[in-house]
């Protein structure tokens, strides 16, 4: 066991810092999103360039192989810098559900992924849904050779550039995947801009005609796959979040150091410095708490999914009162939209609620390990 | 950065598990189970089994008696030990304090002398660090160490001294300069308990048992060559030893056997056995454990650092110390619930004061005392050891005002 990041992770770190600073500082990026319609092709492209969406397709698949702790360690990069690009979504989970599937159909597009030409959108969610998986009404009939896919999901993060979705349906009682390429008869999106700066669509499936080959696992691995997968990306979405407290744990210090109130800095004032060593300790539980999910990836389904909750809860509930403090103390400053403070906590606000919130990872933990009797 | 638990280490456990449940006697084991303080004599004794197997002091350098593990390894046995109601003996001075001074500061003659009698539990050690007007603020202590020939004269008195009742040595911070800077004056020195002048008087903590005690010094002579280090370092030195201490103050291994202690409780039909069906309790729970389970990950990567301890270090191990010490008390706190109505009897520690009775009294259960006791002696946890403002402090100017 070793906590220090290998050279590897170093440069990955150090390369996603630069690449922040240098294309994507907090002004540029203000800029950039006041004027965008949409998702930003263009910057994904940057990203495939940078090597970043390949970190976790296999090696046969153009990918390079490398674990979600890698994936961890540069979405707390995005987190630092406030990125709005459908990482968790479109690499992460997308990558690990068609890597689980394994299927030739998922092969073929995996190595799109990474090499940034082909963007695929899961879109699983759907109004009756919320964080339940199964939860689904999307229908998938069999007609012949072919698949009709009927249904409507929601939230779907980076579904406006999408070339393809990765549909969960029903087909004959039992839950599937499908993949369904964007420019299909019959798929519809309807893209709204989103609270963090990113841009979101609901898509409509109306009897979207689909080849056999579309679907991409086997009916009795679905539910599985996409646990763990979404398993997976929570954990990486809690590195985010970690990324963004680190990030406001440094500007509300600085903040402290600069204002002066009273005649002296506020950070002369002992009431506000213990404040700040709380925050301390809430950062270094939640990063604690982070590795302590990163462990037990691979661990069996149950304890794999009540580490991950645990460690879920212990993420969000410190991103809540730092995204918070953050905000409080940085007085009115906070609450301007020209302030980064305000953004990191919509985005914190964003990352608490994707893949699970804390209601559904305490209730998941408990029921798993302190059940009822 | 790899966090995968390597596989042998499970192996390595169910050693240590064997050895320990073979090897730590039953009574021992009772008094730490039922919530009450190891004797003298078990902390001697365990101390003495230990180091027929070279574990008494795992962590120390392997020339001084170290097992020579991976800080996973001294980890994973310091959490057996706790598992299994061992006497806690890593946590006291000679072991965590003692040792680490003398293997780095002290004397070839300190090193051979003295670590070899606290690894077998031949020596029990205390630590003179806190003084009736130096608690927080440690700087401003007062005792005084006058040189007098090859001797030194040493006058004042400490307070809070754990184990000072059994001990035979005392590792003191003293004044050698009462000219310098606060800081700058102080020395760190060895005072040997059965000297005479030195006068132990006990304090009776709130839950009636002795931990800790005053220590008078009246006119206590001590050799030179009882100075540690060099003359007016000692300040350096508790620095160091703070540094050294990064995370034992949380306790953690601690923590998870009082929370299997909690989840038995919950479901012990002398307490009615209803806790589990209680949704605000099982919400507790949960929390407890949530929480707990990242602490365990906090200390595993304060346990795994190496090199040299740099500033965030210290907050660091500064907020270990703050999250383990709630943690401890919400545990308490947590069993103190299920205690419930039969908190009011009252109990005393069985195996000292004056107060020997027979256990249990009346109808309350026979567990009640050991878990009061201890709750109560747990509110200590977020004083000692540098109260958790103290902590707060540090954490602000290592963390966010360098």
């Amino acid at each position: 066991m070793n906590f220090d990041f290998s050279e590897n992770q170093i440069i990955l770190r150090d390369g996603a810092r630069r690449f922040i600073s240098d294309r994507y500082n907090f002004e540029a990026r203000y800029k950039r999103l006041n004027a965008a319609q949409g998702s930003d092709r263009q910057m994904w492209a940057q990203f495939a360039e940078m090597g970043w969406l390949a970190i976790l397709a296999p090696e046969e698949a153009g990918g390079l192989g490398w674990s979600i702790t890698e994936a961890a360690i540069l979405a707390q990069e995005f987190g630092r810098g406030l990125v709005v690009e459908p990482f968790l979504e479109a690499s992460v989970l997308a990558t690990r559900i068609l890597t689980l599937a394994g299927s030739p159909s998922a092969n073929a597009i995996l190595t799109g992924i990474a090499n940034g030409e082909q963007l695929v959108a899961p879109a699983l969610m759907e109004v009756q849904s919320r964080y339940n998986l199964n939860q689904v009404t999307t229908q998938v009939d069999f007609q012949d050779q072919e698949l009709l896919v009927t249904g409507r999901k929601l939230l779907v993060a980076g579904g406006d550039i999408a070339d393809f979705f990765i549909v969960s349906a029903i087909a004959e009682n039992k839950l599937v995947l499908v993949l369904v390429p964007a420019d299909t008869a019959g798929v519809k999106r309807e893209v709204y801009p989103a609270l963090d700066g990113s841009w979101l669509c609901d898509v409509t499936f109306d009897a979207v005609r689909l080849p056999a080959d579309a679907l991409l696992s086997d009916e009795n691995r679905a539910l599985e796959i996409l646990m763990q997968a979404s398993d997976e990306a929570a954990i990486v979405a809690g590195a985010e979040a970690l990324g963004c407290m680190d990030r406001i744990l440094e500007m509300t210090a600085e903040y402290l150091h600069t204002r002066k109130q009273f005649g002296q800095p506020l950070a002369e004032f002992q009431v506000l410095q213990h404040r700040m060593a709380d925050l301390f300790v809430e950062t270094e539980m939640a990063r604690a708490a982070l590795h302590s999910g990163l462990s037990m990836l691979c661990a069996n389904d149950v304890e794999r999914a009540a580490a991950v909750s645990a460690a879920r809860v212990r993420i969000d509930q410190a991103a809540h009162k730092i995204g918070n403090q953050g905000i409080h103390l940085h007085g009115g400053m906070g609450m301007t939209i020209e302030y980064p403070v305000g953004h990191y906590y919509r985005r914190l606000l964003v990352l608490a609620r994707i893949f699970g919130d804390t209601d559904f990872h305490f209730e998941r933990y408990s029921n798993l390990k302190v059940p009822a009797i | 950065m790899d966090l995968n638990i390597p596989p042998e280490m499970e192996q390595f456990r169910m050693e240590m598990r064997a050895f320990i449940r073979e090897a730590l006697p039953e009574a021992m084991a009772q008094r730490e189970r039922e919530g009450w303080q190891p004797s003298e004599q078990d902390l001697r004794e365990w101390m003495r089994i230990l180091s027929e197997r070279g574990w008494s002091q795992p962590d120390w350098p392997i020339e001084y008696g170290g097992a020579g593990w991976t800080p996973l390894q001294s980890y994973i046995f310091e959490d057996e030990c706790a598992a299994a109601n061992a006497p806690h003996i890593s946590w006291r001075a000679g072991s965590s304090l003692v040792g680490p001074v003398l293997y780095t500061f002290g004397s070839e003659a300190h090193k051979s002398y003295y670590l070899p009698r606290i690894r077998v539990g031949q020596d029990i050690w205390c630590q003179g660090f806190s003084e009736p007007n130096a608690g927080s603020d440690l700087a401003s202590l007062r005792t005084t160490a006058i040189a007098d020939g090859d001797d030194y004269i040493v006058n004042g008195q400490k307070i809070w001294t754990s184990d000072a009742h059994i001990a035979d040595w005392m590792l003191a911070l003293v004044r050698t300069d009462p000219d310098a800077k606060p800081q700058l004056g102080i020395s760190c020195v060895i005072i040997d308990m059965k000297a005479p002048g030195v006068t132990v008087r006990p304090i009776t903590t709130i839950d009636n048992c002795r931990h800790v005690n005053e220590v008078f010094f009246d006119n206590v002579r001590i050799p030179a060559k009882n100075l540690v280090g060099e003359i007016n370092k000692g300040w350096t030195y508790a620095k160091f030893l703070l540094g050294n201490e990064r995370h034992s103050n949380a306790l953690i291994q601690r923590i998870k056997r009082e929370i299997t202690k909690l989840r038995e409780l919950a479901v012990d039909e002398t307490y009615g056995a209803i806790f589990m069906t209680k949704p605000s309790f099982r919400h507790a729970l949960a929390q407890l454990e949530i929480d707990t389970n990242a602490l365990e990950w906090a200390v595993l990567r304060a346990a795994c650092a190496h090199g040299a301890v740099g500033a965030r270090d210290m907050a660091f191990a500064s907020g270990l110390k703050i999250a383990g010490s709630e943690l401890q008390q919400r545990v308490a706190d947590l069993q103190m619930n299920i205690v419930g109505p039969w908190v009011r009897p009252f109990f005393a520690e069985p195996h000292q004061g004056p107060w020997n009775h027979a256990l249990p009294i009346g109808s309350a259960p026979d567990t009640v005392a050991g878990i009061a006791s201890k709750s109560l002696f747990r509110r200590a946890s977020t004083i000692y050891g540098g109260a958790n403002e103290i902590q707060r402090s540090i954490i602000w100017r290592s963390a966010f005002n360098q």
